[in-house]
C-alpha cells in the first residue's frame, strides 16, 4: 500500500464496466454497502462512493461507477463515468486506480472495454467477476495467460457471494500497484478502424485463455422463445402483472388483520387506561389512529416489493421492456423509457433518476413528465383503504379476487393516462423521430436469496422509517392543528370543526365540493403533497376527532364506508391516480431537469387531470346510481 | 462524426452498387442483407455497420459497434415482436440485445449456410 499511499491520503480506486457486469454487487461487498443490485443494464446511474479497510489496516475509498458501453459517454449515466475516469469532474482529481471489472461470461464484448482502459493509462486491474456462472456453463479462462495478454493483473471475483471479493482485496493491499504518475490522460475518441482492431485483438486474446467459445442456442435463448413469442409472451406477461395484484391483496389479509387488531387493541386499553388529556387526545388520536392506520399496510408493500425484485433479478424486466416496445413507440416514447417507468412504480424519484440511461433529452423528458403516472408504492395504502371500504370482498368467476381486478383497473388507467399524455407531447413535438432502443436483454438468472432478502429488508425499513419520522410528525402537527384553537364554550359540532384545520377544510371544501370531496377529505389532500400515504393517515385522525360520540373505534374502514358515498370514493381513486405527486418528487424533477419550468408544468398538469378526471368519475357515478 | 464499418475491398464495392440499385432488392450477389430481413433463428455475420436513413442519429453506427455489432460477428435473431415484427431480439457473440428495425436495418450481414433443414 505504500505506493498508493504516497500520492494521496487515502487512494481512489473505481470501479469501471460494462452495464450489468456486477461492478455494485463487488462494490457492495468490498464496502459493506447496500446499494441496489439487478439484473438489467443501468441499475446504478450515479457515482457512489464507499470505504474499504484493507486487511493491512490501509485505508481505500471505493467508487462505483454507472456501466458504459465505451468511454465516448451517449447517455448522461455513462457522462459520469468517462468525467470520472478524464478527471474532468469538478472538484475530483481522476481515479488513483481503476478496477476494470468484466463478465466473465461475456469477455467478447467486455474485453473491449478493457483496452480501452488501458490505453487511458491509469493503473489497472481487471476483475474476472461472475467466475462461478461461467464455471457452471463450462467457461475456463485461463487468468494467468489473461494478465500476460493484457500486461495488468487480473483477480477472479463473483460479486454475490461475501468472501467473493477476497483475491480483489488482496491485490488492492499489496505493494503491486504502481504509483499514479499525476498529469491528465489524453483520450482520443477511437476511429471505426481502432473498433475492429480492438475486436480483433479481443478474439486474438479469448482464442489463447479460452474463452472464445459461443454457445449456440442457450437456455437463455430457450426460454426467450417462449417469453419474447409474440404471441405467448404478451400473456405470460399480462399473467405475471395480474398474479402480483392478487397477491398484494390476497395474501396480505392476514397479517393485515393481526396488525389492524393491534392497533386497536392498544387504541383501547390506553383510551380506558388514561384519564382524559391532551396526551391522550395525541397518543389516540393523532399517532395510533393516524401514523397507525398507515403501518396497516405493511403487509402489502412487502408483497409489491417481493414481485418486483423477483422481476428486477431474474433478468425478466428487459424482456417486459421488449414485448412493450411497440406500444411504448406508438405513443413516441424510447423503449428505454421502460425500466425508468417500472421503477416508477415503486417510487417516481428512482424512475426519474433512472432516465439517466435515455439518450435523446427531449425523450429523456417526455418519460421524466409521465413517470409520476405510474402509480408509486405510496398510493398502495390509499388505494387499498377505499377499496377495502367500498368494494365488496367477492370472488369472481374464475376465482379472481374482485378487490384485485380494481386495483389492476386502476393501475391500468394509470398508464393509460401517461401514454395518452406521451401521445400528446409527441404531438406537440416533443419526440425525437428516432427513438433509440438497444437494450440488453441479460442472460437469466435464478434470483439471489441473499439479495432479495436484503432488499425486501431495505424497502420494509424505508417504509417504516417512513411511517416513524415524516408520517408520524405531519400526523401530530395534524393532530394539533385540528385540535386548537379549542371550541368555544356551548359549543355543539364535534370539536375539529372550530379548530385552525377544520377552517382550512371548510375553505378547501369550496373547491373540492364539485368533485364530491368533503372537508375531511380536503384537510386529508394537504399533508397528502408531502407523502402520500399520509392521506389515509390523516383521514384516521380527522375522522377520530370529528366523531361526536365517544365510541368510535380505531378501524377506518367501516367509518369511511358508511360517512362517504360510493361516487365520492371512486372520485377520490381517480383523484389519487393522477393528483400531484409528494414534493420530493417535484424537487427531483427539478434537480434532474436544473430548471423549475418542468417541475410546474407537471404539477400544474397533473393537478388539472386529477381535478378533471375526479369531476367526471363524480358525476358520472353519481348520475349512475341515481338512475339506479 | 459518423463512422461506417465496412472491410476494405469488394464487398465495399458491391455494396456501393447495391445501394444505387435501390432498397427494393434485398440482396445482391454476395447474399448480404440487413439484419431486418434475416429470419428468426438464422445465423450470420456482420458485414458491416452503417446508418441506412441519412436522418438517423449519427452516434448510431457507433453505438451498435460498441455494443458487439462488428464485421465478422456472428448474429442470430432470437425473437421478433408482434406487429410490424418489432422491436427484434438479437445475439451478437455472446450478448442478446433488444433493437428498433431503424437500429438493425444499419446492420448488413450476410446469412451463413445452414445445415438443410
Amino acid at each position: 500500500m505504500e505506493a498508493l499511499s504516497g500520492a494521496h491520503p487515502i487512494p481512489l480506486v473505481a470501479l469501471v464496466g460494462n452495464p450489468n457486469c456486477g461492478k455494485t454487487a463487488l462494490f457492495n461487498v468490498l464496502t459493506g454497502s447496500r446499494q441496489k443490485v439487478a439484473n438489467y443494464a443501468g441499475v446504478t446511474v450515479e457515482r457512489k462512493e464507499g470505504a474499504l479497510l484493507t486487511p493491512s489496516g490501509a485505508r481505500v475509498r471505493i467508487l462505483d461507477l454507472p456501466g458504459a458501453y465505451s468511454l465516448d459517454p451517449l447517455t448522461p449515466d455513462e457522462q459520469v463515468t468517462a468525467d470520472v475516469l478524464l478527471g474532468r469532474r469538478a472538484g475530483e482529481s481522476a481515479p488513483d486506480f481503476v478496477v476494470c471489472v468484466t463478465d466473465a461470461t461475456n469477455l467478447r464484448q467486455n474485453l473491449r472495454l478493457v483496452l480501452s482502459l488501458r490505453r487511458l493509462g491509469l493503473p489497472m486491474v481487471v476483475a474476472l467477476n461472475m467466475t462461478d456462472i461461467a464455471r457452471r456453463k463450462g467457461i475456463a479462462i485461463d487468468a494467468e495467460r489473461l494478465a500476460r495478454e493484457l500486461g495488468v493483473p487480473v483477480v477472479e471475483t463473483v460479486g454475490v457471494k461475501a468472501s467473493g471479493a477476497k483475491p480483489l482485496i488482496e491485490m488492492l493491499d499489496s505493494a503491486a500497484i504502481p504509483a499514479r504518475t499525476d498529469g491528465t490522460f489524453e483520450w482520443r475518441t477511437p476511429t471505426a478502424a481502432d473498433i475492429e482492431r480492438d475486436q480483433a485483438e479481443v478474439r486474438r486474446i479469448l482464442r489463447g485463455v479460452g474463452g472464445d467459445r459461443i454457445d449456440g442456442v442457450t437456455l437463455s435463448d430457450k426460454l426467450d422463445a417462449v417469453v419474447l413469442h409474440p404471441v405467448v409472451g404478451p400473456l405470460i406477461l399480462a399473467a405475471t402483472l395480474f398474479l402480483v395484484f392478487q397477491a398484494v391483496f390476497a395474501w396480505a389479509q392476514w397479517p393485515m388483520d393481526a396488525i389492524k387488531g393491534g392497533v386497536d387493541a392498544l387504541a383501547g386499553s390506553l383510551r380506558a387506561a388514561m384519564p382524559d388529556s391532551l396526551l391522550k387526545g395525541l397518543l389516540v388520536d393523532g399517532v395510533l389512529a393516524g401514523a397507525g392506520s398507515v403501518f396497516v399496510f405493511l403487509p402489502q408493500i412487502i408483497i409489491l416489493f417481493f414481485f418486483i425484485l423477483l422481476l428486477e433479478d431474474s433478468g425478466y424486466l428487459p424482456r417486459a421492456a421488449f414485448l412493450l416496445d411497440r406500444l411504448m413507440g406508438s405513443v413516441g416514447l424510447s423503449g428505454r423509457a421502460f425500466i425508468p417507468l417500472l421503477s416508477s412504480f415503486a417510487c417516481a424519484i428512482p424512475g426519474i433518476m433512472a432516465t439517466r440511461t435515455i439518450q435523446n433529452p427531449r425523450d429523456r423528458l417526455a418519460t421524466i413528465m409521465i413517470a409520476p403516472l405510474m402509480t408509486c408504492s405510496a398510493r398502495l395504502p390509499v388505494y387499498a383503504l377505499i377499496i377495502g371500504a367500498f368494494i365488496p370482498r367477492r370472488t369472481l368467476p374464475g376465482g379472481l379476487q374482485l378487490q384485485g381486478v380494481v386495483l389492476f383497473v386502476l393501475y391500468l388507467v394509470g398508464v393509460a393516462g401517461a401514454m395518452g399524455v406521451a401521445y400528446v407531447l409527441k404531438r406537440a413535438g416533443a419526440a425525437a423521430r428516432f427513438q433509440a432502443l438497444m437494450l440488453e436483454l441479460p442472460a437469466y438468472h435464478w434470483p439471489n436469496l441473499r439479495n432479495l432478502a436484503i432488499g425486501l429488508w431495505q424497502r420494509v425499513e424505508i417504509f417504516l422509517s417512513r411511517v416513524g419520522t415524516i408520517i408520524l410528525s405531519l400526523m401530530v402537527i395534524l393532530w394539533a392543528l385540528s385540535s386548537f384553537p379549542a371550541p368555544p364554550p356551548g359549543a355543539t359540532g364535534p370539536a375539529i370543526q372550530y379548530s385552525l384545520a377544520g377552517h382550512l377544510g371548510s375553505w378547501l371544501a369550496v373547491l373540492f365540493r364539485p368533485i364530491g370531496f368533503n372537508w375531511q377529505i380536503s384537510i386529508a389532500l394537504v399533508p397528502g403533497l408531502a407523502a402520500r400515504e399520509v392521506a389515509v393517515g390523516a383521514l384516521g385522525t380527522v375522522y377520530a376527532l370529528s366523531a361526536s360520540g365517544g365510541d368510535v373505534s380505531g378501524a377506518l374502514t367501516p367509518l369511511i364506508s358508511q360517512s362517504w358515498s360510493l361516487p365520492t370514493a371512486l372520485s377520490l381513486l381517480a383523484w389519487y391516480v393522477f393528483a400531484p405527486q409528494c414534493l420530493s418528487t417535484l424537487a427531483t424533477v427539478k434537480r434532474e431537469t436544473n430548471s423549475w419550468r418542468y417541475p410546474i408544468i407537471m404539477a400544474a398538469y397533473l393537478f388539472g387531470l386529477a381535478y378533471v378526471g375526479s369531476f367526471i368519475t363524480f358525476r358520472v357515478a353519481t348520475a349512475l346510481s341515481n338512475l339506479g | 462524426m459518423y463512422l461506417k464499418y465496412q472491410p476494405a475491398g469488394t464487398k465495399q464495392r458491391a455494396q456501393d452498387a447495391e445501394r444505387t440499385r435501390g432498397r427494393a432488392r434485398a440482396s445482391d450477389a454476395h447474399g448480404e442483407i440487413t439484419l431486418t430481413e434475416l429470419k428468426t433463428g438464422a445465423t450470420a455475420r456482420v458485414v458491416s455497420v452503417a446508418p441506412a436513413d441519412g436522418a438517423a442519429p449519427k452516434e448510431l453506427g457507433r453505438r451498435l459497434a460498441e455494443l458487439g455489432f462488428l464485421p465478422g460477428e456472428a448474429v442470430r435473431v432470437v425473437a421478433r415482436g408482434l406487429l410490424a415484427r418489432e422491436p427484434i431480439a438479437v445475439r451478437v457473440g455472446t450478448g442478446t440485445f433488444a433493437l428498433r428495425l431503424f437500429e438493425a436495418a444499419c446492420i448488413r450481414v450476410c446469412p451463413e449456410q445452414t445445415p438443410a433443414a
